[in-house]
């Protein structure tokens, strides 16, 4: 029998709002460090510390439920994950611990396939699984801790992006969509196997071909989904035009928007950003799926645009994605125009 | 009337058997425990065109969706039958205080109980359907709500604004005229 993992709304689809997130955080009052260069206020992807100067320590942890039944892969796509958002600050993973929460009735061997999941894509990415911390749960999840350094001189923030910057992301959108499909039997094997693919796909990758060229602003696309993300790395300084025919999603997903497979974590980051964001056409289907949270996503970057001939040409000749989507103007009435 | 109690359901669910139902009944009455699945009740009811009412019940939240029209008096009609043309995007003589002005007249309608039935832009008023901001959000609104929406097309092509369009549609003149000859009342603001 094959082990199965019983999948309510996992991955970063069970997110918190970002709206009802910042009221709480707001309201911390936190020790201050003049060392923390990137914290809490900025809603960066990981948290970063400096030791000296041409040294801080990067880290970040996540973790969440099972969005697929199969515990390896699951452990896969948790590590994939987390790892990203030490390549989105522009830092190098160095060791990792588990967070684990487990049901100790469960069969013991489904919680060592999904750290073997997780351990195999620490080695993919030359990072050491350090320890970890297990609890009894009623359900399981799954994350990792991570810690990385940086350059502090060189810490690619989300938020300092320049007019005329060309926005490009290095994976696909419609994963929260495809795994609600897969949920309720309805997506194709073909479909799930580009997710799981894309799902599990070091952003490490993307990251090497991307730093050497002028990236003003990067972040990874996961739970908030792109416009959120998006208007995030904006910091109400710029506004952005998306296209709305170059937005690369699974082809499945137009049909799924139509069955309504969509995440309630769609609708709260509607709920966050909507007001900020121009269509020029009622569009439904794009709507959802630029809205749509992803799990272990891509990289969004802005970047120079005098490089993005080259980096294009990069990815292309290493084989991996990466797709223009818009691009960076001055502060305009909305925050992002999809046009 | 069917029930469906999706409680304790996250979404797509309670949408997604929602839909099922509707398959086999005209009309299902859905009890749901969050405002977020209201939404995409709300959402699906719009984009499949169905008739749909919420409410909130002690701590848990109703949608009825119906394919045909609703049994009863639950939801009266919004629209009156009237018809207001905009043949300016500004009220009155003064411009710069006819802008303030028409700002608040359509601001003003989307508060009413009552709303009209179609809205008509020509001349300068088909600005009012193609400059981004407060105005275009509420003729938006309106437009969920039952208001039809229609520009001349004639004055999109004079300035240059055809692509521009971002609410409603487009139309000619003898649409026009038959529209305001069938009309209960023409109001002009």
């Amino acid at each position: 029998m094959k082990d199965k993992l019983y999948c309510k709304s996992g991955g970063c689809s069970a997110k918190l709002g970002a709206k009802k997130l910042s009221h709480i955080l707001e309201k911390i009052d936190k020790y201050p460090s003049d060392q923390l260069l990137v914290g809490f206020d900025s809603h960066d992807d990981g948290a970063v510390y400096q030791i000296n100067e041409h040294q801080a320590i990067v880290s970040t942890l996540d973790f969440f439920p099972p969005m697929v039944e199969d515990p390896y892969l699951f452990g896969q796509i948790a590590a994939t994950n987390a790892l990203s958002d030490i390549y989105a600050m522009g830092g190098t993973p160095l060791t990792a611990l588990n967070i684990v929460c487990f049901n100790d009735h469960d069969d013991l061997n489904i919680l060592g396939k999904i750290i073997e999941g997780g351990n195999d894509k620490l080695k993919e990415a030359h990072v050491t699984l350090a320890g970890g911390h297990s609890i009894r749960d009623e359900s399981t999840k799954y994350g990792l801790s991570v810690t990385g350094m940086v350059d502090p001189h060189r810490i690619l923030s989300n938020k300092d992006v320049q007019e005329n910057d060309v926005l490009i992301l290095t994976k696909k959108l419609g994963v929260g969509l495809t795994l609600n499909a897969a949920r309720l039997n309805d997506a194709s094997k073909d479909m799930l196997d580009e997710v799981y693919q894309s799902m599990t796909l070091l952003n490490k990758y993307a990251y090497d071909l991307l730093k050497k060229y002028r990236i003003h602003a990067l972040t990874d696309v996961t739970g908030f989904g792109l416009l959120v993300h998006l208007d995030e790395m904006l910091n109400h300084q710029k506004s952005a035009v998306i296209d709305k025919n170059k937005i690369p999603y699974f082809k499945d997903c137009p049909y799924y928007v139509n069955e309504f497979y969509l995440t309630g974590a769609a609708q709260q980051n509607r709920h966050a950003v909507e007001d900020k964001v121009y269509f020029d056409k009622e569009n439904f289907i794009l709507e959802e799926i630029l809205y749509d949270p992803q799990t272990s996503g891509g990289l969004l970057a802005s970047v120079q645009e005098e490089d993005v001939d080259m980096i294009i040409e990069d990815f292309k000749k290493k084989g991996y994605q990466c797709y223009i989507i818009g691009k960076v103007i001055k502060k305009d009435q909305f925050d992002i125009y999809v046009r | 009337m069917k029930l469906l109690d999706a409680r304790g359901l996250e979404c797509p669910l309670p949408v997604v058997k929602t839909k099922e139902l509707l398959k086999e009944n005209q009309e299902v009455k859905v009890l749901v425990d969050n405002e977020i699945a209201i939404e995409n009740l709300t959402k699906f009811a719009r984009v499949r065109q169905y008739q749909i009412q919420t409410g909130k019940q002690e701590s848990d939240y109703f949608a009825i969706i119906s394919t045909g029209k609703i049994e009863g008096d639950i939801i009266e009609n919004k629209v009156t039958g009237n018809i207001i043309v905009f043949s300016s995007h500004v009220m009155g003589s003064n411009a710069e205080l006819g802008a303030i002005l028409m700002k608040s007249f359509i601001f003003a309608l989307t508060k009413q109980d009552q709303l009209p039935s179609e809205m008509i832009f020509y001349n300068e008023g088909v600005k009012l359907t193609t400059t981004k901001g407060d105005i275009l959000n509420d003729l938006k609104y309106l437009e969920s709500q039952g208001v039809e929406i229609v520009s001349c097309g004639t004055c999109l092509d004079f300035f240059k604004r055809k692509e521009m369009l971002a609410v409603g549609s487009v139309t000619n003149m003898y649409d026009i005229v038959e529209r305001m000859e069938k009309a209960k009342k023409i109001i002009k603001p």
